[in-house]
Protein backbone atom coordinates (compact mmCIF):
# COMPACT_ATOMS: atom_id res chain seq x y z
CA UNK A 1 0.00 0.00 0.00
CA UNK A 2 1.68 3.19 -1.11
CA UNK A 3 -0.93 5.88 -0.51
CA UNK A 4 -1.80 6.27 3.15
CA UNK A 5 -4.23 9.16 2.81
CA UNK A 6 -7.27 6.84 2.97
CA UNK A 7 -5.91 5.43 6.24
CA UNK A 8 -5.54 8.86 7.89
CA UNK A 9 -8.87 10.06 6.49
CA UNK A 10 -10.68 6.95 7.61
CA UNK A 11 -9.14 6.85 11.07
CA UNK A 12 -9.82 10.57 11.68
CA UNK A 13 -13.40 10.37 10.45
CA UNK A 14 -14.12 7.37 12.63
CA UNK A 15 -12.76 9.20 15.69
CA UNK A 16 -15.45 11.82 15.28
CA UNK A 17 -18.20 9.60 13.89
CA UNK A 18 -21.23 9.89 16.17
CA UNK A 19 -22.03 6.20 16.55
CA UNK A 20 -19.82 4.71 19.28
CA UNK A 21 -19.47 1.29 17.62
CA UNK A 22 -17.83 2.61 14.46
CA UNK A 23 -14.40 1.55 13.22
CA UNK A 24 -12.33 3.00 10.37
CA UNK A 25 -12.92 1.47 6.94
CA UNK A 26 -10.84 -1.67 6.53
CA UNK A 27 -10.88 -2.55 10.23
CA UNK A 28 -12.85 -5.55 11.52
CA UNK A 29 -16.00 -4.79 13.50
CA UNK A 30 -14.55 -6.62 16.50
CA UNK A 31 -11.91 -3.89 16.71
CA UNK A 32 -14.62 -1.42 17.81
CA UNK A 33 -13.83 -1.75 21.49
CA UNK A 34 -10.12 -1.18 20.94
CA UNK A 35 -10.67 1.68 18.53
CA UNK A 36 -12.91 3.30 21.14
CA UNK A 37 -9.85 3.69 23.39
CA UNK A 38 -8.40 6.14 20.86
CA UNK A 39 -11.75 7.88 20.43
CA UNK A 40 -12.14 8.28 24.18
CA UNK A 41 -8.58 9.57 24.56
CA UNK A 42 -9.08 12.17 21.83
CA UNK A 43 -12.36 13.47 23.24
CA UNK A 44 -11.19 13.33 26.84
CA UNK A 45 -7.98 15.18 25.95
CA UNK A 46 -9.78 18.01 24.17
CA UNK A 47 -12.61 18.30 26.70
CA UNK A 48 -10.10 18.40 29.57
CA UNK A 49 -8.08 21.08 27.79
CA UNK A 50 -11.21 23.19 27.29
CA UNK A 51 -12.23 22.66 30.92
CA UNK A 52 -8.77 23.78 32.04
CA UNK A 53 -9.20 27.00 30.06
CA UNK A 54 -12.81 27.58 31.16
CA UNK A 55 -13.06 26.14 34.69
CA UNK A 56 -15.76 28.55 35.86
CA UNK A 57 -17.97 27.77 32.86
CA UNK A 58 -17.66 24.10 33.79
CA UNK A 59 -18.55 24.81 37.43
CA UNK A 60 -21.62 26.80 36.40
CA UNK A 61 -23.08 24.18 34.06
CA UNK A 62 -21.71 20.98 35.63
CA UNK A 63 -19.31 18.43 34.14
CA UNK A 64 -21.93 16.52 32.11
CA UNK A 65 -23.41 19.53 30.34
CA UNK A 66 -19.91 20.95 29.84
CA UNK A 67 -18.79 17.72 28.15
CA UNK A 68 -21.73 17.95 25.71
CA UNK A 69 -21.07 21.63 25.07
CA UNK A 70 -17.35 20.92 24.57
CA UNK A 71 -18.03 18.03 22.16
CA UNK A 72 -20.22 20.27 20.03
CA UNK A 73 -17.60 23.05 20.10
CA UNK A 74 -14.85 20.56 19.16
CA UNK A 75 -16.97 19.29 16.27
CA UNK A 76 -17.34 22.86 14.99
CA UNK A 77 -13.57 23.52 14.81
CA UNK A 78 -11.77 23.57 11.47
CA UNK A 79 -8.25 24.26 12.74
CA UNK A 80 -6.62 23.24 15.99
CA UNK A 81 -2.89 23.83 16.60
CA UNK A 82 -0.67 21.17 18.16
CA UNK A 83 -0.30 23.20 21.35
CA UNK A 84 -3.35 23.52 23.59
CA UNK A 85 -1.77 26.17 25.83
CA UNK A 86 -4.17 28.80 24.43
CA UNK A 87 -6.93 26.39 23.46
CA UNK A 88 -10.54 27.50 23.22
CA UNK A 89 -10.48 30.62 21.04
CA UNK A 90 -14.06 31.36 20.00
CA UNK A 91 -15.68 29.33 22.80
CA UNK A 92 -17.52 32.39 24.19
CA UNK A 93 -19.13 33.16 20.82
CA UNK A 94 -19.98 29.49 20.43
CA UNK A 95 -21.74 29.53 23.82
CA UNK A 96 -23.60 32.73 22.90
CA UNK A 97 -25.15 30.88 19.94
CA UNK A 98 -25.70 27.56 21.74
CA UNK A 99 -29.42 27.01 22.17
CA UNK A 100 -29.17 24.70 25.18
CA UNK A 101 -27.21 27.37 27.10
CA UNK A 102 -29.67 30.23 26.44
CA UNK A 103 -31.09 29.81 29.95
CA UNK A 104 -27.82 31.08 31.47
CA UNK A 105 -27.65 34.53 29.95
CA UNK A 106 -24.28 35.40 31.49
CA UNK A 107 -22.47 32.18 30.52
CA UNK A 108 -20.91 33.54 27.32
CA UNK A 109 -19.56 36.56 29.17
CA UNK A 110 -18.07 34.35 31.90
CA UNK A 111 -16.31 32.53 29.06
CA UNK A 112 -15.10 35.91 27.71
CA UNK A 113 -13.70 36.73 31.14
CA UNK A 114 -11.93 33.36 31.37
CA UNK A 115 -10.52 33.78 27.87
CA UNK A 116 -9.27 37.25 28.83
CA UNK A 117 -7.57 35.75 31.89
CA UNK A 118 -5.91 32.99 29.85
CA UNK A 119 -4.66 35.40 27.18
CA UNK A 120 -3.40 37.85 29.79
CA UNK A 121 -1.64 35.06 31.69
CA UNK A 122 0.38 33.95 28.67
CA UNK A 123 0.93 37.33 26.98
CA UNK A 124 4.46 38.59 26.38
CA UNK A 125 6.57 40.14 29.10
CA UNK A 126 6.93 43.72 27.76
CA UNK A 127 7.45 46.12 30.67
CA UNK A 128 4.34 48.15 31.54
CA UNK A 129 4.29 51.92 31.42
CA UNK A 130 5.45 53.35 34.77
CA UNK A 131 4.67 56.74 36.26
CA UNK A 132 8.35 57.66 35.95
CA UNK A 133 8.14 57.20 32.17
CA UNK A 134 5.79 60.18 32.05
CA UNK A 135 8.09 62.57 33.92
CA UNK A 136 8.45 65.73 31.87
CA UNK A 137 5.33 64.99 29.78
CA UNK A 138 2.81 66.22 32.38
CA UNK A 139 1.68 69.17 30.26
CA UNK A 140 1.18 66.99 27.17
CA UNK A 141 -0.67 64.00 28.63
CA UNK A 142 -4.07 65.26 27.50
CA UNK A 143 -2.99 65.02 23.87
CA UNK A 144 -1.31 61.63 24.25
CA UNK A 145 -2.74 58.20 23.56
CA UNK A 146 -1.63 54.91 25.07
CA UNK A 147 -1.68 51.28 24.00
CA UNK A 148 -2.82 48.45 26.23
CA UNK A 149 -0.11 46.23 27.68
CA UNK A 150 -0.21 42.81 25.93
CA UNK A 151 -1.42 41.30 29.23
CA UNK A 152 -4.29 43.78 29.61
CA UNK A 153 -7.88 42.90 28.69
CA UNK A 154 -11.10 44.81 29.24
CA UNK A 155 -14.29 42.74 29.48
CA UNK A 156 -17.53 44.73 29.46
CA UNK A 157 -20.64 42.75 30.25
CA UNK A 158 -24.35 43.43 30.76
CA UNK A 159 -24.07 40.95 33.64
CA UNK A 160 -22.20 40.95 36.98
CA UNK A 161 -19.50 38.66 35.58
CA UNK A 162 -16.80 39.44 38.12
CA UNK A 163 -19.18 38.90 41.05
CA UNK A 164 -20.31 35.57 39.59
CA UNK A 165 -16.70 34.56 38.96
CA UNK A 166 -15.75 35.38 42.57
CA UNK A 167 -18.60 33.32 44.00
CA UNK A 168 -17.43 30.34 41.94
CA UNK A 169 -13.76 30.87 42.81
CA UNK A 170 -13.62 32.02 46.44
CA UNK A 171 -10.17 33.14 47.53
CA UNK A 172 -8.77 32.58 51.00
CA UNK A 173 -10.27 34.97 53.50
CA UNK A 174 -13.00 36.15 51.15
CA UNK A 175 -16.46 36.44 52.65
CA UNK A 176 -18.80 33.85 51.17
CA UNK A 177 -22.48 34.34 50.53
CA UNK A 178 -22.11 37.84 49.15
CA UNK A 179 -25.30 38.85 47.35
CA UNK A 180 -24.94 39.72 43.69
CA UNK A 181 -26.67 42.73 42.18
CA UNK A 182 -27.98 42.09 38.71
CA UNK A 183 -26.04 44.89 37.02
CA UNK A 184 -23.49 45.27 34.29
CA UNK A 185 -19.80 45.03 35.18
CA UNK A 186 -16.67 46.11 33.33
CA UNK A 187 -13.63 44.08 34.38
CA UNK A 188 -10.04 45.11 33.79
CA UNK A 189 -7.74 42.07 33.66
CA UNK A 190 -4.01 42.72 34.06
CA UNK A 191 -0.89 40.80 35.09
CA UNK A 192 1.31 43.01 37.26
CA UNK A 193 4.36 41.17 38.65
CA UNK A 194 3.41 37.93 36.81
CA UNK A 195 0.18 37.54 38.78
CA UNK A 196 -3.32 37.89 37.31
CA UNK A 197 -5.40 40.72 38.74
CA UNK A 198 -9.02 41.61 38.07
CA UNK A 199 -10.84 44.79 39.07
CA UNK A 200 -14.36 46.01 38.45
CA UNK A 201 -14.30 49.51 37.00
CA UNK A 202 -16.84 52.17 37.87
CA UNK A 203 -19.01 53.16 34.87
CA UNK A 204 -17.02 56.36 34.25
CA UNK A 205 -13.65 54.57 34.55
CA UNK A 206 -14.98 51.87 32.21
CA UNK A 207 -15.87 54.55 29.64
CA UNK A 208 -12.39 56.05 30.01
CA UNK A 209 -10.62 52.68 29.68
CA UNK A 210 -12.75 51.67 26.74
CA UNK A 211 -11.85 54.89 24.94
CA UNK A 212 -8.13 54.60 25.74
CA UNK A 213 -7.65 50.83 25.37
CA UNK A 214 -10.04 49.99 22.53
CA UNK A 215 -10.51 53.19 20.58
CA UNK A 216 -7.00 54.71 20.91
CA UNK A 217 -8.55 57.97 22.06
CA UNK A 218 -6.32 60.70 23.46
CA UNK A 219 -6.52 61.11 27.23
CA UNK A 220 -8.52 64.30 26.70
CA UNK A 221 -10.95 62.53 24.40
CA UNK A 222 -11.30 59.68 26.87
CA UNK A 223 -11.97 62.10 29.72
CA UNK A 224 -14.77 63.62 27.66
CA UNK A 225 -16.31 60.18 27.25
CA UNK A 226 -16.00 59.43 30.97
CA UNK A 227 -17.47 62.81 31.85
CA UNK A 228 -20.57 61.99 29.83
CA UNK A 229 -21.11 59.17 32.33
CA UNK A 230 -20.07 61.10 35.43
CA UNK A 231 -19.43 64.84 35.50
CA UNK A 232 -17.14 64.38 38.50
CA UNK A 233 -14.93 61.74 36.85
CA UNK A 234 -11.59 61.57 38.72
CA UNK A 235 -8.99 61.22 35.98
CA UNK A 236 -6.06 61.40 38.38
CA UNK A 237 -7.24 58.43 40.42
CA UNK A 238 -8.26 56.43 37.36
CA UNK A 239 -4.98 56.97 35.53
CA UNK A 240 -2.96 56.15 38.65
CA UNK A 241 -4.92 52.87 38.95
CA UNK A 242 -4.15 52.01 35.34
CA UNK A 243 -0.43 52.60 35.88
CA UNK A 244 -0.41 50.63 39.13
CA UNK A 245 -2.11 47.61 37.54
CA UNK A 246 0.27 47.58 34.56
CA UNK A 247 -2.51 48.14 32.03
CA UNK A 248 -0.55 50.35 29.62
CA UNK A 249 2.40 49.69 27.38
CA UNK A 250 3.70 52.53 25.30
CA UNK A 251 3.59 56.28 24.85
CA UNK A 252 2.04 56.30 21.39
CA UNK A 253 -0.95 54.43 20.07
CA UNK A 254 0.03 51.39 18.02
CA UNK A 255 -3.42 50.88 16.60
CA UNK A 256 -3.58 47.47 18.27
CA UNK A 257 -6.93 46.74 19.82
CA UNK A 258 -8.39 43.92 21.80
CA UNK A 259 -11.94 42.86 21.14
CA UNK A 260 -14.48 42.31 23.86
CA UNK B 1 24.89 21.95 26.26
CA UNK B 2 24.21 19.95 29.43
CA UNK B 3 23.77 16.25 28.80
CA UNK B 4 20.94 14.30 30.32
CA UNK B 5 22.51 12.27 33.15
CA UNK B 6 22.07 8.47 33.15
CA UNK B 7 19.87 8.57 36.24
CA UNK B 8 16.17 8.95 37.03
CA UNK B 9 14.18 12.03 36.09
CA UNK B 10 10.49 12.90 36.41
CA UNK B 11 7.95 15.02 34.58
CA UNK B 12 7.83 18.58 35.91
CA UNK B 13 4.46 19.52 37.42
CA UNK B 14 3.66 23.05 38.62
CA UNK B 15 2.09 21.60 41.79
CA UNK B 16 5.52 20.23 42.77
CA UNK B 17 7.36 23.52 42.12
CA UNK B 18 7.81 24.42 45.78
CA UNK B 19 9.28 20.95 46.46
CA UNK B 20 11.65 21.21 43.52
CA UNK B 21 12.88 24.77 43.09
CA UNK B 22 15.76 25.76 45.28
CA UNK B 23 17.62 22.58 44.35
CA UNK B 24 15.71 20.54 46.92
CA UNK B 25 14.77 17.60 44.69
CA UNK B 26 16.86 14.47 44.71
CA UNK B 27 16.10 13.59 41.11
CA UNK B 28 18.63 14.18 38.39
CA UNK B 29 16.52 15.91 35.76
CA UNK B 30 13.05 16.97 34.64
CA UNK B 31 10.99 16.48 31.52
CA UNK B 32 8.52 18.99 30.10
CA UNK B 33 6.22 18.97 27.08
CA UNK B 34 7.22 21.96 24.94
CA UNK B 35 3.59 22.36 23.80
CA UNK B 36 2.64 23.57 27.28
CA UNK B 37 5.15 26.40 26.95
CA UNK B 38 4.30 27.61 23.45
CA UNK B 39 3.13 30.97 24.78
CA UNK B 40 4.53 34.48 24.44
CA UNK B 41 5.41 35.09 28.10
CA UNK B 42 4.05 35.04 31.62
CA UNK B 43 4.58 33.01 34.78
CA UNK B 44 4.65 29.57 33.15
CA UNK B 45 7.67 30.41 31.02
CA UNK B 46 9.27 32.15 34.00
CA UNK B 47 8.88 28.97 36.04
CA UNK B 48 10.43 26.91 33.25
CA UNK B 49 13.39 29.30 33.26
CA UNK B 50 13.79 28.60 36.99
CA UNK B 51 13.68 24.82 36.46
CA UNK B 52 16.18 25.02 33.59
CA UNK B 53 18.52 27.12 35.73
CA UNK B 54 18.63 24.40 38.39
CA UNK B 55 18.26 21.04 36.61
CA UNK B 56 18.93 19.45 33.21
CA UNK B 57 15.63 19.50 31.29
CA UNK B 58 14.38 17.24 28.51
CA UNK B 59 11.83 18.62 26.02
CA UNK B 60 9.54 15.79 25.03
CA UNK B 61 7.11 16.83 22.31
CA UNK B 62 3.59 15.49 21.91
CA UNK B 63 2.27 17.66 19.08
CA UNK B 64 4.57 17.52 16.04
CA UNK B 65 2.71 14.58 14.48
CA UNK B 66 5.89 13.11 12.97
CA UNK B 67 4.08 9.99 11.83
CA UNK B 68 1.12 11.73 10.24
CA UNK B 69 -0.12 12.36 6.74
CA UNK B 70 0.12 16.17 6.97
CA UNK B 71 3.31 18.11 6.25
CA UNK B 72 4.89 19.28 9.52
CA UNK B 73 3.24 22.44 10.88
CA UNK B 74 5.71 25.29 10.24
CA UNK B 75 4.33 27.34 13.11
CA UNK B 76 4.70 24.45 15.55
CA UNK B 77 8.23 23.83 14.38
CA UNK B 78 9.09 27.51 14.79
CA UNK B 79 7.62 27.52 18.31
CA UNK B 80 9.69 24.45 19.19
CA UNK B 81 12.84 26.04 17.83
CA UNK B 82 12.20 29.19 19.87
CA UNK B 83 11.96 27.12 23.07
CA UNK B 84 15.03 25.02 22.21
CA UNK B 85 17.05 28.14 21.40
CA UNK B 86 15.98 29.92 24.57
CA UNK B 87 16.31 27.08 27.10
CA UNK B 88 18.94 24.87 25.46
CA UNK B 89 17.49 21.63 26.87
CA UNK B 90 19.65 18.59 27.53
CA UNK B 91 17.47 16.49 25.20
CA UNK B 92 14.73 16.91 22.61
CA UNK B 93 12.42 14.03 21.74
CA UNK B 94 9.12 13.23 20.02
CA UNK B 95 6.84 10.28 19.33
CA UNK B 96 6.42 7.86 16.47
CA UNK B 97 2.77 8.75 16.19
CA UNK B 98 0.40 11.16 14.55
CA UNK B 99 -1.76 13.68 16.35
CA UNK B 100 -2.97 16.07 13.64
CA UNK B 101 -4.95 15.53 10.46
CA UNK B 102 -5.62 18.29 7.94
CA UNK B 103 -4.73 20.94 10.48
CA UNK B 104 -6.87 19.54 13.29
CA UNK B 105 -4.92 18.49 16.38
CA UNK B 106 -6.41 15.43 18.11
CA UNK B 107 -4.74 15.68 21.54
CA UNK B 108 -3.70 12.01 21.41
CA UNK B 109 -0.85 9.91 20.04
CA UNK B 110 -2.46 7.92 17.24
CA UNK B 111 -0.89 4.85 15.62
CA UNK B 112 1.28 5.34 12.55
CA UNK B 113 0.96 2.55 9.97
CA UNK B 114 4.27 0.76 9.63
CA UNK B 115 4.89 0.54 5.88
CA UNK B 116 7.67 1.49 3.49
CA UNK B 117 5.81 4.69 2.54
CA UNK B 118 5.21 5.80 6.11
CA UNK B 119 8.83 4.98 6.99
CA UNK B 120 10.10 7.21 4.18
CA UNK B 121 7.78 9.99 5.34
CA UNK B 122 8.81 9.59 8.99
CA UNK B 123 12.51 9.71 8.11
CA UNK B 124 11.92 12.90 6.10
CA UNK B 125 9.95 14.45 8.98
CA UNK B 126 12.68 13.65 11.52
CA UNK B 127 15.25 15.08 9.14
CA UNK B 128 13.23 18.29 8.84
CA UNK B 129 13.00 18.66 12.62
CA UNK B 130 16.68 17.94 13.19
CA UNK B 131 17.72 20.39 10.48
CA UNK B 132 15.33 23.04 11.75
CA UNK B 133 16.35 22.97 15.40
CA UNK B 134 19.96 22.09 14.64
CA UNK B 135 20.22 19.03 16.86
CA UNK B 136 19.70 15.30 17.02
CA UNK B 137 16.42 14.17 18.52
CA UNK B 138 15.15 10.89 19.98
CA UNK B 139 11.93 9.23 18.83
CA UNK B 140 9.73 7.13 21.10
CA UNK B 141 8.18 3.74 20.34
CA UNK B 142 4.34 3.86 20.42
CA UNK B 143 1.71 2.28 22.64
CA UNK B 144 -0.59 0.09 20.54
CA UNK B 145 -4.17 -0.89 21.23
CA UNK B 146 -5.09 -2.52 17.95
CA UNK B 147 -3.21 -4.04 15.03
CA UNK B 148 -3.39 -1.91 11.88
CA UNK B 149 -4.31 -3.92 8.76
CA UNK B 150 -1.96 -1.62 6.79
CA UNK B 151 1.20 -2.70 8.67
CA UNK B 152 3.86 -4.47 6.60
CA UNK B 153 7.03 -3.87 8.66
CA UNK B 154 7.58 -5.07 12.23
CA UNK B 155 7.72 -2.35 14.87
CA UNK B 156 11.28 -3.22 15.87
CA UNK B 157 12.48 -2.98 12.26
CA UNK B 158 10.45 0.18 11.69
CA UNK B 159 11.83 2.17 14.62
CA UNK B 160 15.39 0.92 14.12
CA UNK B 161 15.34 1.78 10.43
CA UNK B 162 13.80 5.21 11.11
CA UNK B 163 16.60 6.02 13.55
CA UNK B 164 19.41 4.62 11.40
CA UNK B 165 18.30 6.45 8.27
CA UNK B 166 17.51 9.81 9.90
CA UNK B 167 20.44 9.80 12.31
CA UNK B 168 18.18 10.27 15.33
CA UNK B 169 18.23 8.13 18.47
CA UNK B 170 15.59 6.05 20.22
CA UNK B 171 13.67 6.85 23.37
CA UNK B 172 12.53 3.44 24.56
CA UNK B 173 9.34 3.41 26.58
CA UNK B 174 9.46 0.04 28.34
CA UNK B 175 5.87 0.37 29.56
CA UNK B 176 4.77 0.91 25.95
CA UNK B 177 6.59 -2.28 24.92
CA UNK B 178 4.88 -4.24 27.70
CA UNK B 179 1.44 -2.83 26.81
CA UNK B 180 1.84 -3.29 23.04
CA UNK B 181 3.20 -6.83 23.48
CA UNK B 182 0.17 -7.70 25.59
CA UNK B 183 -2.36 -5.98 23.32
CA UNK B 184 -0.94 -7.15 19.99
CA UNK B 185 0.45 -10.50 21.13
CA UNK B 186 4.19 -10.26 20.58
CA UNK B 187 7.03 -11.23 22.92
CA UNK B 188 8.20 -8.20 24.92
CA UNK B 189 11.51 -9.82 25.91
CA UNK B 190 12.40 -10.60 22.30
CA UNK B 191 11.59 -6.98 21.42
CA UNK B 192 13.74 -5.62 24.25
CA UNK B 193 16.62 -7.95 23.34
CA UNK B 194 16.46 -6.80 19.71
CA UNK B 195 16.83 -3.07 20.43
CA UNK B 196 20.10 -1.68 19.07
CA UNK B 197 22.10 -0.57 22.13
CA UNK B 198 23.93 2.17 20.26
CA UNK B 199 20.70 3.99 19.37
CA UNK B 200 19.00 4.09 22.78
CA UNK B 201 19.44 7.53 24.37
CA UNK B 202 16.73 7.50 26.99
CA UNK B 203 14.18 5.22 28.67
CA UNK B 204 10.62 5.90 29.83
CA UNK B 205 8.78 4.01 32.59
CA UNK B 206 5.15 4.46 33.60
CA UNK B 207 2.17 2.77 35.20
CA UNK B 208 -0.68 1.27 33.20
CA UNK B 209 -4.16 -0.07 33.89
CA UNK B 210 -6.25 -2.98 32.67
CA UNK B 211 -9.32 -1.99 30.69
CA UNK B 212 -12.57 -2.96 32.40
CA UNK B 213 -13.82 -5.23 29.66
CA UNK B 214 -13.83 -8.93 30.24
CA UNK B 215 -14.19 -10.09 26.64
CA UNK B 216 -10.94 -8.57 25.47
CA UNK B 217 -8.13 -7.96 27.96
CA UNK B 218 -6.42 -4.70 27.05
CA UNK B 219 -3.79 -2.73 28.91
CA UNK B 220 -4.05 1.05 28.74
CA UNK B 221 -1.17 3.49 29.04
CA UNK B 222 -2.66 5.68 31.77
CA UNK B 223 0.48 7.11 33.46
CA UNK B 224 -1.63 7.04 36.62
CA UNK B 225 0.07 4.48 38.85
CA UNK B 226 3.42 3.14 40.04
CA UNK B 227 5.46 1.18 37.49
CA UNK B 228 4.26 -2.45 37.34
CA UNK B 229 6.59 -5.32 38.34
CA UNK B 230 6.80 -6.90 34.84
CA UNK B 231 7.79 -3.49 33.44
CA UNK B 232 10.55 -3.17 36.05
CA UNK B 233 11.73 -6.65 34.99
CA UNK B 234 11.90 -5.59 31.34
CA UNK B 235 13.74 -2.43 32.37
CA UNK B 236 16.30 -4.51 34.30
CA UNK B 237 16.73 -6.75 31.28
CA UNK B 238 17.28 -3.78 28.97
CA UNK B 239 19.78 -1.86 31.11
CA UNK B 240 21.69 -5.04 32.00
CA UNK B 241 22.50 -5.26 28.28
CA UNK B 242 22.81 -1.62 27.17
CA UNK B 243 23.94 0.01 30.42
CA UNK B 244 22.38 2.79 32.48
CA UNK B 245 20.50 5.47 30.52
CA UNK B 246 18.55 8.60 31.53
CA UNK B 247 15.26 7.13 32.77
CA UNK B 248 12.01 9.04 33.16
CA UNK B 249 9.21 8.11 35.53
CA UNK B 250 5.98 9.27 33.83
CA UNK B 251 3.09 9.94 36.19
CA UNK B 252 0.69 12.42 34.60
CA UNK B 253 -2.76 11.43 35.90
CA UNK B 254 -3.76 11.11 39.55
CA UNK B 255 -0.44 12.91 40.11
CA UNK B 256 0.98 11.88 43.51
CA UNK B 257 2.60 14.08 46.14
CA UNK B 258 6.25 14.94 45.56
CA UNK B 259 7.64 12.39 48.08
CA UNK B 260 5.75 9.56 46.36
CA UNK B 261 7.02 10.57 42.93
CA UNK B 262 10.54 11.03 44.25
CA UNK B 263 10.38 7.54 45.78
CA UNK B 264 9.38 6.04 42.42
CA UNK B 265 12.36 7.78 40.80
CA UNK B 266 14.62 6.41 43.56
CA UNK B 267 13.49 2.88 42.65
CA UNK B 268 14.74 3.46 39.10
CA UNK B 269 18.00 4.92 40.41
CA UNK B 270 18.58 1.84 42.58
CA UNK B 271 18.35 -0.36 39.50
CA UNK B 272 20.52 1.94 37.39
CA UNK B 273 23.14 2.01 40.15
CA UNK B 274 23.07 -1.78 40.43
CA UNK B 275 23.94 -2.06 36.75
CA UNK B 276 26.61 0.61 37.10
CA UNK B 277 28.28 -1.23 39.98
CA UNK B 278 28.17 -4.59 38.19
CA UNK B 279 29.69 -3.27 34.99
CA UNK B 280 31.32 0.11 35.60
CA UNK B 281 32.68 0.22 32.05
CA UNK B 282 29.10 0.44 30.75
CA UNK B 283 28.32 3.52 32.76
CA UNK B 284 27.77 6.51 30.55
Amino acid sequence: MSNLKPFYDGFSNALFRPQPGGVPDGFPAKAAHRFAIYRNNVHRGLIDALAAAYPTVEKLVGADFFATLARDFIASEHKRPGSLALYGYGFADFIANYDAARGIAYLADIARLERARLEALHACDTPPLAAADLAGYEADIGQMSFAAHPACRLVISDHPVMSIWQVQNPQDGQVRGKSILNQSEAVLVTRPAMSLQMQVLSPDAAAFCRAVLWDCATVEGAVDRASEVNQNFDITQCFADLLLSGALRAISCTGEQHGR
Amino acid sequence: MTHLPACAGVGFKAEHASDILGGKASVGWFEIHPENYMVAGGPRLAMLADVCAQYPVSMHGVGLSLGGGDPLDARHLADLKRLVDRFNPAMVSEHIAWSSHEGLYMADLLPTPMTKTSLDKLVAAIDTVQSHIGRRILIENPTSYLPLPQNSISELDFITEAARRSGCGLLIDVNNIYISAHNLGFDAEVFVDGLPADLVGEIHLAGHERDANDQDSILIDTHSRPVADPVWALFDRLIARIGPKPTLIEWDNDVPSWPVLQHEAALADTRLNAVRSRAPEMAS
